[in-house]
């Protein structure tokens, strides 16, 4: 299945990276990746599209675990018949860092 | 505290550490950590060099486990920081508190090639908790505090600080405030699920408590071990688990998964209930997933969120303190018949150490160990079969006496931590126990144990063979012996002796209780190697891929 990660970040070294690697290794595979930092530069954004047979909330909690990631929300996911969206973005409550 | 103007960025790491607490860090010098190694001369730290820089790391993650807060390692930068990464994986495997620090090329020669240089930051990326690359002398106060916070809060794990040695060079500017680090409490459980897991735990009439590594993280065995008596329900440990309720406790039917009891998987598989008490539903733990406990309904209790429902759906998921959580749930079910039938196959199924033959049997061994040295022993296994029959056979009264490297299965890691559990509580009796091949992985360690006189025990089971490998290529790969056989082993007392380490041999069952006196006795170190029979199987054993019920066993002669 195909969903749409919305990903917040402290624009630490390398913390994209850290995301990206966290999801590959998990077993999500990254299919579409757009990602700006703010204008001061201390933080990040991400919008990542990954597909993978793994359930949508191991990804949010996963990347949610990340020390420098501030919020994962869902934007949007696959379902049987399209795409269902989410506006504004959903947040899992469970995605804390620990 | 503040930090005078005109500290050298590697004094200041130094005085850091100790503001931390640290007392003991494990390293190895070289080229680009001089400047802190040059640092620690007139502090406070006491530094232990090992002998290759893995034993660092090992022995840091053994004085986590023991103490709970992080344990320190540092090295040198390329070769010196790769080799810490079988170390900090252990540690992030098993959730253990460490911060390790690396020396890295100055910073105008990163990303050059430079001589020693290699990306420990990108390489370690996958298996720390976090990681900082200090680029400003005035960053390093802010980067040891949350190191050690990031180590040490919620799930902990290791957390690496890599110094470019230009900034370890560098002098602040001016002072510098710094605050000490500081655990992000848990957050309390949420009443609902609470709520509701009293009353799963109220109508159920088979119900087991699956305890992992958790409660060793949480320090809730008191908590724990109050629940589990006030609800009566019985307890199945996992490697981690060892030691949460104590070895010989009425409702403790012992560990589950691949090598457990039968008591323990029959419980499991036969209960209504499973409730998980931060524990992660191993591989090594469920046997085939979709068999594992198939008639229970789930409560999962865990430090860490994402671990519930990554692999089992539960009913009842509770995240957050597990203390709390424990406290809270203090019900009476009826259960009474259940817990007859799961004492009954304690009974029915307890270890025999009546074992045919002449050879010394290692598990009857390991038993009269537990049974003569007392609460105060601490037991550092290395990976094997041996590993699985102190699992089995040690009764151990608190998780922290038990060091097994679980996740990760590193071979080697008996040594190291023997040597950081020693250092973490002089007062305990420290035994390594090892097999032929893992202690080969650290054996320059002896020199290590000699150099602070360490009183480190070691005793050595050797079969001659790597006997864990050996017994799946007999089960599971028809006889086929491929690369296990260790018969041209080195003389394992005189290597001892080499080290300064009293040795003795122990080749029949006549010589295991003189040992076991001079293991609790002696107060020096004391190497024991004890010859056991080449063929030796752990049992019971679930065959890969099968569920828990179906274990093999011992073909009766
Ligand atoms: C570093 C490492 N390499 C390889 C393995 C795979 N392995 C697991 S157990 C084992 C054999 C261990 O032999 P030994 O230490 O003699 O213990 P025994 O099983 O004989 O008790 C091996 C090779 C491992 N766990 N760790």
């Amino acid at each position: 299945m195909k969903f749409t990660l919305r990903v917040q970040m402290n624009n630490t070294e390398g913390v994209l990276e850290r995301v990206l690697g966290r999801l590959r290794q998990r077993n999500f595979n990254i299919c579409s990746l757009a990602a700006d930092s703010s204008k001061c530069n201390s933080f990040m954004s991400a919008r990542i599209t990954v597909e993978s047979e793994r359930p949508m909330e191991s990804a949010l909690k996963q990347i949610g675990k990340l020390y420098d990631v501030t919020e994962v929300q869902l934007s949007e996911h696959e379902t049987n018949n399209g795409y269902q969206h989410y506006e504004p973005a959903k947040t899992l409550e469970v995605c804390v860092s620990v | 505290m503040t930090f005078r103007q005109n500290m050298q960025g590697a004094k200041l790491v130094v005085k850091a550490l100790e503001a931390e607490g640290v007392d003991t860090v494990f390293g190895y010098p070289g080229g680009a950590i001089m400047p802190l190694y040059d640092a620690l001369l007139g502090s406070r730290l006491r530094h232990v060099l090992v002998r290759h820089e893995q034993a660092a790391a090992l022995a840091a993650d053994a004085y986590g486990r023991v103490t709970g807060r992080p344990g320190v390692c540092l090295a040198t930068s390329g070769p010196g920081a790769t080799n810490l990464i079988t170390g900090i994986a252990n540690a992030a495997m098993d959730s253990v508190p460490m911060v390790a620090i690396t020396g890295q090329v100055a910073s105008p020669l990163m990303g050059t090639d430079a001589f020693q240089e290699v990306d420990i930051y990108g390489i370690s990326m996958p298996l720390v908790k976090h990681s900082f690359l200090p680029r400003n002398v005035d960053d390093l106060p802010r980067v040891i505090s949350e190191a050690f916070t990031i180590a040490r809060s919620g799930r902990p794990g290791p957390v690496l600080i890599d110094l470019p040695k230009d900034i370890a060079l560098q002098s602040t500017a001016e002072p510098l405030r710094w605050e000490p680090s500081r655990p992000d409490p848990m957050h309390r459980p949420e009443a609902k699920p609470l709520s509701q897991a009293r009353d799963m735990i109220m109508r159920s009439r088979r119900p087991v408590l699956y305890v992992g590594g958790g409660i060793r993280i949480a320090r809730a065995c008191q908590e724990l071990r109050a629940f589990a008596n006030a609800t009566g329900i019985p307890v199945v440990t996992t490697l981690q688990g060892i030691g949460a309720v104590s070895g010989n406790a009425r409702l403790n039917l012992g560990m589950l998964g691949m090598h457990g009891t039968k008591a323990a998987n029959y419980a499991v598989h036969d209960c209504d209930l499973l409730i998980a008490i931060g524990a992660r539903f191993d591989d090594r733990v469920t046997g085939k997933l979709a068999e594992f406990a198939p008639e229970a309904k789930v409560i999962h209790i865990d430090g860490d969120p994402a671990e519930v429902g990554k692999l089992k759906a539960v009913d009842c998921s509770i995240t957050g303190d597990i203390k709390v959580a424990l406290n809270f749930l203090h019900v009476q079910p009826h259960i009474n018949e259940w817990v007859e039938t799961c004492l009954q196959n304690k009974i029915d199924y307890a270890w025999r150490y009546d074992a045919p033959g002449d050879f010394v049997y290692a598990p009857a061994f390991i038993r009269q160990l537990s049974n003569y040295a007392g609460d105060d022993t601490i037991i550092a296994c290395d990976v094997g079969q041996h590993q699985m029959w102190v699992a089995q056979h040690y009764q151990f009264s608190t998780p922290e006496h038990h060091l097994s490297s679980g996740g990760l299965g590193t071979m080697g890691y008996g040594l190291p931590a023997a040597i950081g559990a020693c250092l973490a509580k002089p007062e305990a009796r420290v035994i390594c126990v090892s097999g032929d091949g893992s202690i080969m992985m650290n054996i320059q360690e002896l020199a290590t144990i000699k150099r602070y006189s360490l009183p480190v025990k070691v005793v050595l089971f050797d079969n001659q063979r790597l006997g864990m490998v050996r017994q799946w290529q007999e089960l599971f790969f028809q006889e086929r012996y491929s690369e296990v056989d260790l018969s041209d082993n080195p003389d394992f007392a005189a290597v001892a002796n080499a080290f300064g380490m009293p040795s003795m041999t122990v080749s029949n069952r006549l010589e295991v209780m003189p040992a076991i006196e001079r293991l609790i006795n002696d107060d020096g170190p004391l190497f024991v190697h004890v010859l056991i029979d080449p063929q030796a199987n752990v049992w019971p054993l679930v065959p890969p891929g099968k569920c828990n019920a179906q274990m093999m066993e011992a073909k009766v002669i």
